[in-house]
């Protein structure tokens, strides 16, 4: 603006000043149609309330993708090719263990046993699990269960649970918890499993720009791994560390292959995808219970339907009430910790360790 | 805008401007060259080897061959984006200057800046991709926006609109001058009432992609998209000015006034002086009283150290040249001279270069959200490819500043 040595510096002076005066009226302008480019509902939840009451969730409000006969054909043709691959590594072990061997028939069993569902949610079901924080002995047998029953990438040492060890002295700060320790339980320690929480909010889902994450009817949040980017933004935004990036290509073993598989559970992951907990969809859409909820010895987790009040999660509710991790986030976890009072015997307190 | 010389124009010019940008004396063509080789080298090693499970469907090779993990899902790549993006962004200073202000020097530069911001913006999107685990599936997806929810959606749109605005007046800038005519009036009216909600746009959107996750509380602070602006602010016109100070030195014949480098100057001091100010608010805020555990073990990592040296180191060279660069630039004797101005340029740009990459974004990650220390070792294959992504933006980059350089030179009136 201080440009007025030529001759006619005064009009340009004011040419500049009506120019910045329009340019910043459009740029307001420009800046409020972005704001109304969203849709008005989805800004509305934006700044809804966090209720007390949200452990009877509400109804889903993201969009899930069509369960039906694309979904199924898709699942057939996958199987397909899973059974084709998986016929050439067992050829491979057969070669190599000899034709009677028993990974040799194992393998070609499996093989021949794979089957990729789609099964959609059942209607009116909302699944909640919860662990007993006094009865687990952080044994890692949920771990294990999981890596076997979910075809886990086994070349990556990948796991979906996250057992911490927090001193039950003092204020329990999962700062201080530790995640490698070697021997347990000890006195003076409660293990905390963490994995996927399937939150009622979950950022993961609002981040993911290709919508290859959901919520679905029953509450637990799926991938869909021919859809995902790989972005990884999920795993940023996750507040419970749950989610899972394929870094190579997952390797496909014949002799350990769970069968059993859904399409957006524990199919065998093509690389670069994330992957998480799926509470087992591929059991619990059957009617079964998750495999770490099989697998633990003293039985410290619960898994039910929280709409039907005769299910063990309704009375571990009732009973004990529950806690969740890091309510400050917002996401409302529908995976809850309770104290139930029962203690399993510390290592130290049966005679030394 | 380029209608009375319709298409064929368009393509004219922008024949001309490869033209004119790859012929060149020796010295230039060896310049070239180098980049090439680097460029296609990084481009082999990620196409053929980092993504090769993906690209060529092998077992080898994958993410696993640069230092991202688990823990921390954003590396190296997401760190240049974020540096990048700021520098595009401060092209809006220089546009400003030259066409709200009318200042002449700066609108003899102007081109430089817009370059620049092409060039950088390449870059951005070039270091999401690289990062991506499935870049052809992005490709077909990211277009339709399915998820208006997600910020990277949002960044996506006013990335490429910025860079296609700035690539537009690129071109149609040396268009003009080659045609020994003024820029007219209406477009620049309408260029800058486009382009200026964007630029700052694609900033604050970068910085709102990560500051609205409660899962990474150091970076989960509303002062996030401010301070990245006013470092972008700073680094983005000392990287001009530095490019200025070389080509003054290579041409021989090139001159930019004295006064725009104070100008831009002044303008680097007072973002650099808010850059430091927001981070010693950040410091007040972990420090002073109490604040959630998680946020305080991350930003101990950050500025006391701990299991992370580099983080810690990248963050006190930040403190430390962003001082420097504050303390030099107020000094009347380095205020007058080009080369000290530069020096205080190339403080500013290290500064920021530090802050802005891997210090920005590492001390959500350094620490998981579980509360368990996790580690980042930059890999071989993450440099090679960072570096050919650089080699061929760079290439780029000469190539418009020589058709610009040359353009320039060919005017027989004053056009500015």
């Amino acid at each position: 603006m201080v440009e007025s040595k030529n001759g006619n510096g005064r009009k340009r002076v004011d040419e500049n000043r009506r120019t910045t005066i329009k340019i910043l009226a459009l740029a307001a302008m420009l800046s409020a149609v972005d704001v109304t480019v969203m849709d008005r509902d989805v800004f509305k939840s934006m700044l809804k309330k966090v209720g007390l009451n949200d452990i009877l969730g509400e109804e889903s409000k993201f969009s899930h993708p069509e369960y039906g006969t694309s979904l199924e054909a898709r699942a057939r043709r996958k199987e397909e090719e899973l059974k084709r691959l998986c016929m050439d590594a067992a050829e491979i072990i057969c070669e190599d263990k000899g034709e009677g061997s028993t990974e040799c028939s194992l393998a070609r069993e499996k093989c021949s046993k794979i089957h990729v569902k789609a099964t959609p949610p059942q209607k009116g079901k909302k699944y909640a699990m919860a662990l007993d924080v006094d009865k687990c002995i952080g044994c890692r047998r949920c771990e294990y269960a999981c890596v076997m029953e979910n075809n886990t990438p086994w070349n990556m040492g990948m796991d979906w649970i996250t057992v911490l060890e927090v001193s039950r002295e003092g204020v329990a700060e999962l700062q201080d918890a530790k995640k490698d320790y070697i021997s347990a339980p000890k006195p003076g320690k409660v293990y905390v499993p963490v994995a996927c929480q399937h939150c009622e909010d979950p950022p993961c889902v609002h981040v993911c720009p290709v919508v290859a994450t959901w919520k679905d009817e029953d509450g637990i949040v799926l991938i869909d791994y021919d859809r995902c980017i790989g972005c990884k933004y999920c795993v940023v935004a996750c507040p419970y560390g749950a989610r899972r990036f394929n870094l190579v290509k997952p390797k496909l073993e014949p002799v350990k292959l769970n069968p059993n598989m859904h399409i957006h559970g524990n199919i065998i992951r093509p690389v670069h995808v994330v992957e998480k907990c799926t509470w087992c969809v591929q059991r619990t859409r059957d009617g079964g219970v998750p495999a770490c909820v099989e697998a633990c010895p003293v039985g410290a987790r619960v898994f039910g339907d929280l709409n039907d009040p005769e299910s063990p999660i309704r009375q571990v509710i009732d009973e004990y009430g529950v806690f969740v991790l890091k309510p400050e986030t917002g996401t409302k976890p529908k995976f809850f910790y309770f104290f139930g009072g029962a203690q399993t015997p510390r290592r130290g307190e049966e005679g030394g360790e | 805008m380029a209608s009375k010389d319709g298409v064929r124009g368009a393509i004219d010019t922008l024949v001309y401007i490869f033209r004119e940008g790859l012929g060149g004396p020796r010295s230039y063509k060896m310049l070239l060259a180098g980049l090439t080789i680097m460029a296609i080298y990084g481009i082999y090693l990620w196409v053929f080897v980092q993504h090769a499970p993906v690209f060529l469907g092998s077992d080898n090779g994958g993410l696993i061959m640069t230092g991202v993990n688990e823990n921390v899902p954003w590396g190296l790549y997401i760190s240049f984006f974020t540096f990048w993006v700021g520098i595009a962004a401060s092209a809006v200073i220089f546009s400003f200057a030259a066409y709200v202000f009318g200042d002449k020097g700066f609108k003899r530069i102007v081109a430089f800046a817009e370059a620049q911001a092409v060039a950088a913006l390449i870059i951005t999107v070039w270091g999401i991709v690289a990062n991506l685990g499935h870049p052809e599936r992005a490709l077909l997806l990211m277009p339709l926006l399915p998820n208006k929810r997600s910020m990277l959606d949002w960044d996506f749109i006013v990335i490429f609109t910025y860079m296609i605005l700035n690539a537009i007046a690129f071109v149609y800038t040396i268009h003009v001058y080659r045609k020994q005519r003024k820029l007219p009036y209406k477009f620049i009216v309408v260029y800058m009432i486009i382009s200026t909600p964007f630029a700052i746009g694609i900033h604050t959107v970068t910085a709102w992609i990560f500051h609205a996750l409660t899962a990474r509380p150091a970076l989960n602070t509303a002062l996030l998209a401010p301070r990245f602006i006013a470092t972008a602010f700073a680094s983005g016109p000392a990287l001009i000015l530095l490019i200025l100070y070389i080509l003054e030195w290579s041409t021989g014949w090139f001159r930019v006034d004295l006064a725009v480098y104070k100008k831009t100057l002044n303008v680097i001091i007072i973002a650099l002086t808010t850059g430091l100010f927001f981070t010693l608010a950040e410091v007040h805020e972990a420090f002073w009283y109490t604040t959630e555990p998680l946020k305080k073990q991350q930003l101990i990592e950050t500025f006391l150290g701990g299991h992370y040296p580099l983080l810690t180191t990248l963050t006190w060279l930040w403190i430390a040249f962003g001082v420097a660069a504050v303390l030099l630039g107020i000094l009347p004797p380095m205020r007058n001279s080009k080369s000290s101005i530069a020096l205080i340029s190339l403080l500013t740009v290290i500064g920021v270069v530090a802050e802005k990459t891997l210090a920005t974004i590492l001390p959500g990650f350094i620490i998981n959200p579980l509360g368990l220390p996790s580690d980042y070792t930059i890999t071989p294959m993450e440099i090679f490819v960072g570096v050919g992504i650089h080699a061929t933006v760079f290439l780029l980059l000469v190539i418009l500043i020589r058709a610009y350089l040359v353009t320039v030179k060919r005017l027989g009136v004053d056009v500015f």
